[in-house]
């Protein structure tokens, strides 16, 4: 969804077309929808790694709340076809807003439990403080965006940098904190989800009215020049280059992924600890194997 | 129920000192002191066979297996026998197992053993007994403290352990 | 209470009738030794099933449902497929221990399995170190899982068997010394003698009090990390080690270790039972005389398996909440932290027997 929205905002901003504002709105919910998908998932994995199971679970059912909304709206759970060049593909259902509206509460109550079951427990303490410890230059000289980033005391959130779809009218915060070690990650990640709860909460009511789809030529075709734009991917920043030549299709389009970063820097915070720790710096850093090789 | 186990640790014996895999040779070995406190148990002893399996089988054979794994014996090449240090050998073990029948023969082993130690409370070697030689200060007593020397020896040992070694 | 030695002395005088002494003795032998396996076996499917059912239920979901009604044949199902999977022959290893490993360890868990106190006269190995006994043979376990991952010819099987056996023995200090204080507090070793003195005088963590109870609670924590459970199970924690020392077994010898593990659990819950909860002794409670008449009505086997399932509970409750110790955290928590308290709590306990503190 982060990633279709990058994409499509690369090839507005190249053809100049301007969405209306309920897509950037709708986009920007659906952005904040994943986002907080994204994180419980880091959530259940890291402490499925660490063995406790039962906390894995609390996390899953509660994202099974999120995969349903997405499946009304976009007709899809995990790979959502839903962002297009110009808008939306379609509207959203009717009871989107109601879903959304019942799952905030839901979720504010649930990351208390999340909490309960595992952040604040000793062992999982033990396990995570002052593992892993990246310090800003070297997030910065490798180039982890994202939570491990700010986790380490790097500003790196591309909504406050650059905002784009509905971020400029909406009041959140910047999670940072300065200490870079795994404990730092995790409570990060924890700390947007509320965030994202907030974003969510502000937009969901005042949803304008308008297209949910510009109308545009069957055939594409993108201006000659070099574009490039980003979004705040869950796990980073998600960048799109694109170059055309004025074809149909481009010269080149790469996707800066947010996975690479990130796996390069894995040698450099795991020097000196246990093999027992690769497990738990590799689950905070947040990779995605897939996302590596674009 | 005897000849069972005499069988047992015969073979097991024989088997320790013939392989030539070292960590086979521990297991084998666990079998000749699991066989022997067998034999305790067979006599009515538990408590000695008891203790025989904890600190035997469970402690110093799993040392054993321990070190053999820490320092990667288990790869290591048999070498061949000389002939001249063969039959050295042999001469030894034949002295010595003369000297062993002899003693063993002369020795009157029948007049010693007429009733199995039983481990009533009325017993001389029931626990009670041992647990208050322990604590005696009597001429028998005096056990406790020393047992607990060879706690401060392990203490000593590890001390020396850390101040040796290489950086 | 009902008497197991009715029946005992009453199948022994049967068979001496028929058949001279040694005969009988050979066929009671017979007799007890299949009744062994045969329990052995009956509760492993227990508590496999009781596993998968109390996780599901502490994870929010139900668990086996479709094998059977409410999931019920779904053990059976699992060990017949283990029977028929194929057993892997490895090309460098040692043949010999590695098949034999399995059986090590199982030995040894039956050893201990028959140590149990199921009824009062229904003790299988009733020595008059009862307790000792109990520790000396839970040290073979050991050697089997050494044996296990060095034979695999696995860095990674080995890696696993070496923190197994690190974690096991040190462990096993803690528990040594907690069940010496509670033979502090009962002043004799054998089962069947401090099982009846709970049936006399009252459970023993209620007469140890404070000592006691600490000490329970130490023992459910010992007890976990000696039989490689809970949230001490980094020897065989998937995600870090692909199931540790028995990853290159599969088919039936897996299942010796899958059975061993789930057996030692039991015995620990029993040994719990036995020297805390009162073994087969029922709730007494000094002057409501009717009340412990109804009480005493049940069957010792009946609140022995009770408690013990109890115990058993607890025991996955612990394992079910928890995140995973590393192994330097687990072996620093037992040398600098449980086995200082524990020596403290024996002084304690050991105190509060001479001083007459206790009911």
């Amino acid at each position: 969804m982060q990633n279709r929205h990058a994409l499509c905002m690369c090839i507005e901003k190249a053809m100049g077309v301007e969405v209306s504002d309920r897509v950037k709105v709708i986009r920007t919910i659906m952005d904040e929808l994943q986002r907080i998908d994204s994180h419980i998932l880091f959530f259940s994995c890291l402490a499925q790694d660490l063995g406790a199971t039962t906390a894995f679970l609390y996390g899953f059912r509660d994202r099974e709340k999120i995969l349903d909304i997405f499946e009304e709206t976009c007709g899809g759970r995990l790979i959502l076809n839903y962002n297009t060049i110009g808008g939306v593909m379609a509207d959203i259902h009717p009871n989107f807003q109601k879903r959304v509206k019942e799952f905030i509460p839901y979720m504010r109550k649930n990351i208390n439990e999340y909490f309960d079951i595992f952040i604040n427990n000793v062992i999982f303490q033990h396990r995570a403080k002052g593992i892993g410890t990246l310090t800003k230059e070297q997030c910065i000289a490798f180039g982890c965006t994202g939570g491990t980033g700010r986790a380490a005391g790097w500003h790196n959130d591309v909504r406050k940098r650059m905002p784009y779809a509905a971020y400029d009218r909406v009041q959140f915060n910047e999670v940072t904190r300065t200490e870079g070690d795994s404990y730092a990650r995790v409570l990060v990640r924890m700390d947007e989800i509320l965030e994202s709860l907030n974003i969510i909460e502000q937009l969901i009511d005042n949803i304008p009215e308008g297209n949910y789809r510009e109308k545009m030529k069957p055939i594409i075709k993108v201006p000659a020049g070099t574009y490039y734009t980003a979004v705040e991917g869950s796990r980073g920043e998600f960048g799109v280059l694109l170059e055309s030549k004025g074809d149909k299709s481009p010269y080149r389009l790469h996707y800066r992924s947010t996975g690479l970063p990130l796996v390069a820097v894995m040698d450099t915070a795991c020097k000196d600890h246990l093999l027992a720790d690769l497990i738990t710096i590799g689950g905070t850093v947040d990779y995605v194997v897939p996302d590596i090789d674009r | 129920m005897f000849v069972i186990l005499a069988v047992v640790i015969v073979l097991s014996s024989i088997a320790t000192v013939v392989t030539k895999s070292i960590v086979r040779a521990a297991t084998y070995l666990l079998f000749v002191l699991l066989g022997t406190a067998g034999l305790y148990f067979l006599m009515g002893y538990t408590f000695l066979g008891s203790v025989q399996v904890m600190v035997y089988a469970g402690g110093i054979i799993v040392l054993y297996v321990f070190s053999i794994l820490l320092t990667e014996g288990g790869k290591d090449e048999v070498f061949k026998r000389k002939a001249k240090d063969a039959s050295w050998a042999f001469l030894l073990s034949l002295v010595g197992f003369i000297t062993f029948i002899s003693v063993f023969l002369t020795h009157g082993f029948k007049a010693a053993v007429l009733s199995a130690p039983s481990e009533t409370a009325n017993a001389a070697t029931s626990i009670s007994s041992i647990g208050s030689n322990m604590l005696s200060t009597g001429e028998n007593g005096y056990l406790l403290p020393f047992e607990a020397v060879s706690v401060l020896l392990l203490a000593c040992i590890v001390a020396g352990l850390l101040i040796a070694r290489k950086r | 209470m009902f008497d197991f030695q009715i029946v005992s002395t009453w199948l022994h005088g049967v068979l001496t009738g028929v058949m001279p002494e040694w005969a009988a003795i050979l066929t009671e032998s017979v007799l007890v030794a299949l009744l062994i396996i045969t329990l052995y076996a009956v509760f492993a499917i227990v508590l496999i099933y009781m596993e998968r059912k109390i996780c599901a239920f502490f994870q929010c979901r139900l668990g086996p449902m479709r094998v059977g009604k409410w999931g019920l044949l779904q053990v059976f199902s699992d060990v017949f497929k283990m029977l028929t999977k194929e057993i892997i022959e490895m090309r460098q290893s040692d043949r010999l221990l590695h098949n034999m490993a399995p059986f090590l360890v199982v030995a040894a868990s039956m050893t201990t399995f028959a140590c149990l106190p199921w009824n009062m006269g229904g003790h299988i190995i009733d020595f008059n170190v009862g307790v000792f006994f109990f520790l000396a043979i839970g040290s073979i376990g050991v050697v089997g899982i050494l044996l296990a991952g060095w034979s695999s010819n696995n860095k990674y099987s080995l890696i696993g068997a070496m923190r197994s056996g690190a974690q096991i023995i040190s462990y096993e200090l803690s528990i040594g010394m907690v069940m010496l204080t509670m033979i502090c507090l009962t002043g004799t070793m054998s089962f069947s003698e401090i099982c009846q003195q709970q049936a006399d005088y009252g459970w023993n963590i209620l007469r140890g009090h404070v000592p006691a109870v600490l000490a329970f609670i130490i023992y459910l924590i010992a007890g976990n990390a000696e039989c490689n459970r809970g949230p001490f199970d980094l020897p065989e924690s998937e995600s870090e080690l692909t199931a540790g020392y028995h990853t290159e077994y599969s088919g039936m010898h897996f299942g010796y270790y899958y059975l061993a593990e789930y057996l030692n659990l039991f015995i620990c819950a029993g040994m719990a039972t036995t020297i805390f909860l009162g073994g087969w002794a029922p709730i007494y409670f000094p002057g409501l005389e009717g009340f412990n008449d109804v009480m005493a009505m049940i069957p010792g086997c009946v609140w022995f398996l009770g408690k013990t399932f109890f115990v058993v509970f607890l025991l996955m409750w612990e394992r079910w909440t928890f995140p995973r110790l590393r192994i330097d955290q687990i072996l620093s928590l037992e040398w600098k932290y449980l086995l200082p308290f524990t020596m403290v709590l024996l002084v304690v306990m050991a105190l509060c027997v001479s001083l007459g503190l206790t009911f």
